[in-house]
């Protein structure tokens, strides 16, 4: 009320569009980014809200922008339907709507069979009775604390209708097709009868933030191509926004999308490169890459407390900062590489961290600082650090079988055979005169193991410098360690090693390996498993990136270019 | 439609829908007008397998169980009839090229029947052809054994819209083992339908109508204020829900006509979530829909009560519990999470909030020590491994414990002439058959009388017949009208158990 005159000038300069006058938004408002709805602050070029210029039917291409056919011949990757991630529903929430994030409960996500780490595989992400029941809690709650301002200047029908138009293409991420609009009024004038016009207003939101436009993405594509299509222009601005920031498309993505501005690979590149210099890319890369070391639920990880009474929650919660940070470092003041991800000589360490790994304190008491990895070769990047070598570790002991399955399949991407059928499996035994080493060799040398253990163990072995924990060991059960490792099996890294910073080099240095960064973060940006005509998409990518050393913001960027993530087999 | 009812509504509507189940009064009101009571299925799913020598070598002695193994469901041997000698054929066709599809092949088998594999119909043939390079593929190939909808899905799609929640699935621990396979047992239409795992959150979902603000449980209220007519402004709050779901329903049939064959089964399991939130929409009752709390169909038992509010969510961090205990080792304590499920999922039934509940604990990929307390220092996995070792016999028999302890309840509730019990079928199994990490041959037993249906206090030894043939008993006395249960090929009929 009290800025409506002033912004139903802005409004009718912009876009002259009768009901625009509506003041529907709540207070206090904030200028969320992206926010774009007529009469809230940020609102982007395009979003007048007039109904009849809607597309026909959901996923279908809004505005004028189509995108080109499909290429003849070319094979493309499946159609899916992705239900948002948790994180994605809570920051699209607080996108939407002057709110901050949702932090009630919400259904954990289930991780992918494949990738092992992944919490975004759509197959997997589905709405199950826990979910609805728990949206329909928080669209209750958001919209009881949403402070709807008073319709002035028109009737409350089109002030409603204002609302259903331009909040529903936020939150559906492209205009409302004619029956959907259909359908809301005919909701809105139900309770504005019944509860009036707050309760109406309240009543579309809650609904909205229910419905399967917001809860899911669609890769629906152009209907008209047959099996092969293209996606809408809307669908691949929500592509790009939810891969490199988990939310919503902004302003510009949107104007983009309208403009015919996300048809070429250059156009694409553009925006993901807009994108990956938003402060909202980097906890979504974050999340990428504590998910590619299976770092990213480190908090359920517990420890024997007899065994490693330094492993506190305050140690758990400092290793799982330390690799936040160490990734943001690299990402955003590095140079970005799987090289320097993997090798780089430094770390983030409190007193607690550096006395685990023997480093001088910082100095800093708990305040974790960026501290040089000692020279004495114990430690090199990401995966010697505490919350890696902890989480491929048993709560009682170093686990090389663990650590060995981690590198073939998340690091080389290669998958294992599973233990023989019917095999009754005795666990290895304690046994203080030995060290874990010679333990996990006995076991393993059973032939009916030795198939796939010949595969894993000598890699796990590698690292057994490091404790369940991660502290740096030479000695076990009053016998020396034996860290050293070999690599069999490998496109281009067979060979004996010594140690975790080896081992590190050596992947670091690895097509295989980038490789395999390259198709987690394929599967990662996809949400699902790749198919077999996939796999040449992924090897082109990392191949030319690999001379730099592998540019994981540049992988993203060449996912976002490639003619894979515009086009679609639909089945 | 009667006084009590109205008077409950109103109760819901100052208080929350937990608020009612509080007050005695109500509960006898209606308790006294029951005739009839609901039939339930309680599926207990033990991971890992159940450490015993199968066989027949005592003939039908039951003892042979509940002297051994079972021991902790001594209290209910009168109630048991135990099937020895199941063949979980799932065994004869689980995967071998890529790991951990044993259990949870297995599992979805125990509670759903076997299949043939849908795209290579058994092991040998599966392995045979495949880029092992592929894993994708390969699991798109092989895995969904299992029939495609568990027996909990299946009747929650006959039996579930009589009550609030159509079925509900509580696991304790079952999503914290970090084991990469969290053995996903029950499925509806191929979609996984996972237990609830957070006690307080399951708390809030079923007895706080998402509507809990504090700990503790509502105090009583006066009765007597209570109006005896429809309040309008809860008929609004009926209206408001039921519009906005009706249009969901539209969006979803919208979708769904252009949506890939493959996401069409998404989006019917979120159209069920949505049907369930109908069902508690809080005038249901009122508007002749199915029964719902207090509406005409519900049928709560003489002790329907809130169950104890759970202390707190999970821990948040690793080791939380540090110095309290011998919980020390791990910081989620199973004991707790037991406890509190057991309570939820009792009074679940009880207030007949549902009819359907299955309960697990861990799930059988766990990699932590949960069991230090029992002086077991192994994680659940690597026990499974050790054919019946003795910390894995210590650790099923506290499970049988925590299971005994929530039958006990039923059994101890009377109803009519009898108890719950009496009323139900609590069907115990687990994925990894007699313990030795292999799948057959497998001891499934079901405790109950299925309204007078069953002749218990017995052994059946199944003579290697199909847990299909298990299953089918049980789905049809509870009402389903099955003809087969999974693939018709390992179907020999319904047993007689009457």
């Amino acid at each position: 009320m009290k800025r409506l005159v002033g912004e139903s000038i802005l409004c009718l300069a912009l876009f002259g569009a009768v009901g625009c006058s509506a003041e529907v938004t709540g207070a206090p408002r904030k200028a969320a980014p992206g926010s774009g709805i007529p009469g809230m602050p940020g609102a982007e070029p395009g979003s007048s809200g007039v109904p009849g210029t809607t597309p026909a039917m959901p996923g279908t291409p809004g505005s004028t922008t189509v995108l080109p056919p499909a290429p003849a011949g070319a094979v493309f990757g499946p159609s899916a339907l992705r239900r948002l991630t948790n994180a994605q529903y809570r920051k699209s929430i607080s996108q939407l709507l002057p709110t901050p994030a949702p932090t009630d409960a919400l259904e954990q996500e289930p991780l992918s069979q494949t990738t092992r780490y992944q919490d975004n595989n759509s197959a997997a992400l589905t709405v199950s009775s826990i979910l609805a029941s728990q949206y329909a809690g928080i669209a209750d709650k958001v919209v009881k604390a949403y402070q709807v301002e008073p319709c002035v200047g028109a009737s409350e029908t089109a002030c409603g209708d204002t609302f259903i138009q331009s909040f529903g293409k936020r939150a559906y991420r492209r205009p409302l097709s004619a029956s959907e609009s259909q359908r809301y009024q005919a909701l809105f004038a139900g309770e504005l009868a019944r509860t009036g016009y707050t309760g109406a207003v309240t009543q579309i939101i809650e609904t909205m933030l229910q419905s399967p436009n917001f809860l899911y993405r669609f890769e629906l594509g152009d209907a008209s191509q047959g099996a092969k299509r293209s996606l809408s222009a809307y669908e691949v601005a929500s592509e790009l926004s939810y891969l490199l920031t988990d939310s919503l498309p902004d302003a510009a993505l949107f104007a983009a999308a309208e403009g015919g501005g996300l048809v070429t690979a250059a156009e694409r590149e553009t925006q993901a490169r807009r994108l990956l210099t938003s402060e909202d890319a980097k906890p979504t890369l974050r999340h990428f890459l504590e998910m590619f070391v299976a770092t990213s639920r480190l908090e359920d990880l517990p420890k024997a407390a007899d065994i490693y009474p330094e492993y506190t929650p305050e140690l758990n919660a400092s290793m799982k900062l330390e690799t936040q940070k160490f990734i943001d470092s690299v990402l955003w003041e590095g140079d970005a590489t799987f090289n320097t991800l993997l090798t780089a000589n430094y770390t983030f360490a409190n007193s607690s961290l550096a006395a685990l790994y023997g480093l001088p304190d910082p100095g800093q008491g708990s305040t974790l600082v960026k501290t040089p990895l000692n020279s004495d070769g114990q430690r090199l990047g990401i995966l010697t650090q505490g919350s890696v070598l902890a989480q491929h570790s048993k709560a009682f002991e170093s686990f090389p079988i663990a650590r060995g399955k981690f590198v073939r399949i998340g690091l080389l991407c290669q998958p294992l055979p599973s233990p023989p059928k019917n095999l009754a499996v005795m666990p290895v035994a304690p046994d203080p005169s030995l060290t874990t080493r010679e333990r996990f060799s006995a076991h393993s040398a059973n032939p009916a193991c030795s198939g796939c253990h010949t595969l894993i163990d000598p890699v796990g072995f590698g690292m057994e410098n490091y404790d369940g924990i991660g502290k740096y060991r030479t000695t076990e059960n009053g016998k020396p360690v034996d860290a050293s490792g070999n690599f069999t099996s490998t496109l281009d890294i067979d060979g004996p090693f010594q140690g975790g910073p080896a081992l590190a080099t050596k992947i670091a240095g690895s097509l295989e390996g980038k490789q395999c960064l390259t198709l987690q973060a394929y599967r990662w940006a996809f949400g699902r498993d790749e198919s077999s005509a996939e796999r040449g998409v992924v090897n082109t990518i990392a191949q030319e990136l690999a001379a730099g050393g592998l540019n994981i913001k540049d992988v993203t960027v060449a996912i976002a270019k490639s003619d894979n993530f515009v086009f679609r087999t639909f089945k | 439609m009667s006084k009590a009812i109205f008077k409950r509504r109103s109760l819901l509507q100052q208080l929350g829908a937990a608020a009612f189940l509080a007050t005695p009064v109500f509960r006898s009101v209606i308790s006294e007008a029951q005739t009839t009571f609901p039939l339930r299925l309680i599926l207990l799913n033990l991971p890992g397998g159940i450490p015993y020598k199968g066989g027949t070598a005592d003939g039908n002695q039951l003892d042979t169980y509940f002297d051994g193994i079972y021991k902790p469901f001594a209290a209910l041997e009168s109630d048991a009839i135990v099937f020895d000698n199941i063949n979980n054929h799932a065994g004869d066709m689980v995967a071998t090229y890529f790991e951990l599809e044993g259990h949870g092949g297995g599992c979805r088998s125990m509670f759903g029947g076997a299949v043939k594999n849908q795209g290579c119909g058994g092991a040998a043939a599966c392995d045979a052809g495949i880029d092992p390079n592929n894993e994708a593929a390969y699991n798109a190939k092989v895995l969904g054994y299992g029939t495609a909808t568990t027996i909990d899905q299946q009747l929650a799609g006959v039996i579930g819209g009589r009550t609030p929640f159509t079925s509900l699935h509580f696991g304790s621990l079952w999503d914290k083992g970090q084991g990469g396979d969290h053995a996903e047992c029950f499925y509806n239409n191929g979609q996984a339908v996972r237990p609830m795992s957070d006690p307080l959150a399951a708390f809030t979902r079923i007895f706080g109508n998402g509507l809990p603000t504090g700990g503790g449980t509502p105090a009583p209220t006066s009765t007597a204020t209570l109006p005896t007519t429809p309040d309008p402004a809860l008929m609004n709050l009926y209206q408001r829900g039921k519009s906005r779901l009706d249009l969901l329903y539209a969006e979803i049939a919208e979708v769904k006509a252009i949506a890939g064959a493959d996401e069409q089964t998404k989006l019917d399991l979120h159209l069920t979530g949505l049907r369930e939130l109908e069902g508690r929409l809080p005038m249901v009752g009122a508007m002749g829909g199915p029964g719902t709390m207090g509406g005409p169909g519900a049928m709560p038992g003489s002790g329907c009560a809130l169950p104890a509010m759970p202390m707190a969510a999970a821990p948040t961090t690793a080791t939380s519990q540090q110095g309290s205990g011998p919980v020390d080792y791990v910081n989620y304590d199973i004991q707790s999470y037991s406890s509190a499920f057991n309570d939820i999922a009792y009074q679940s039934l009880n207030c007949d909030l549902t009819r359907i509940v299955a309960l697990q604990w861990l799930s059988s990929g766990d990699q932590f020590p949960r069991f230090q307390f029992l002086g077991c220092n192994g994680d659940h996995h690597g026990m499974e491994h050790s054919a019946n070792g003795g910390e894995y016999i210590k650790a099923q028999t506290w499970i049988f414990g925590q299971m005994a302890a929530f039958v006990n309840k039923l059994k101890a509730t009377p109803e009519g002439n009898g108890s719950m019990l009496d009323n139900s079928i609590v069907y115990l199994a687990s994925e990894m058959g007699n313990g030795t990490h292999v799948l057959s041959p497998a001891l499934s037993t079901i405790f109950g009388k299925a309204g007078g249906a069953f002749k218990t206090g017995r052994r059946v030894d199944a003579g290697g017949r199909n847990i299909n043939d298990v299953l089918l008993t049980v789905a049809n006395t509870m009402g389903l009208g099955a003809t087969t249960m999974g693939d018709a090929e390992f179907n020999g009929g319904a047993l007689s158990l009457s």
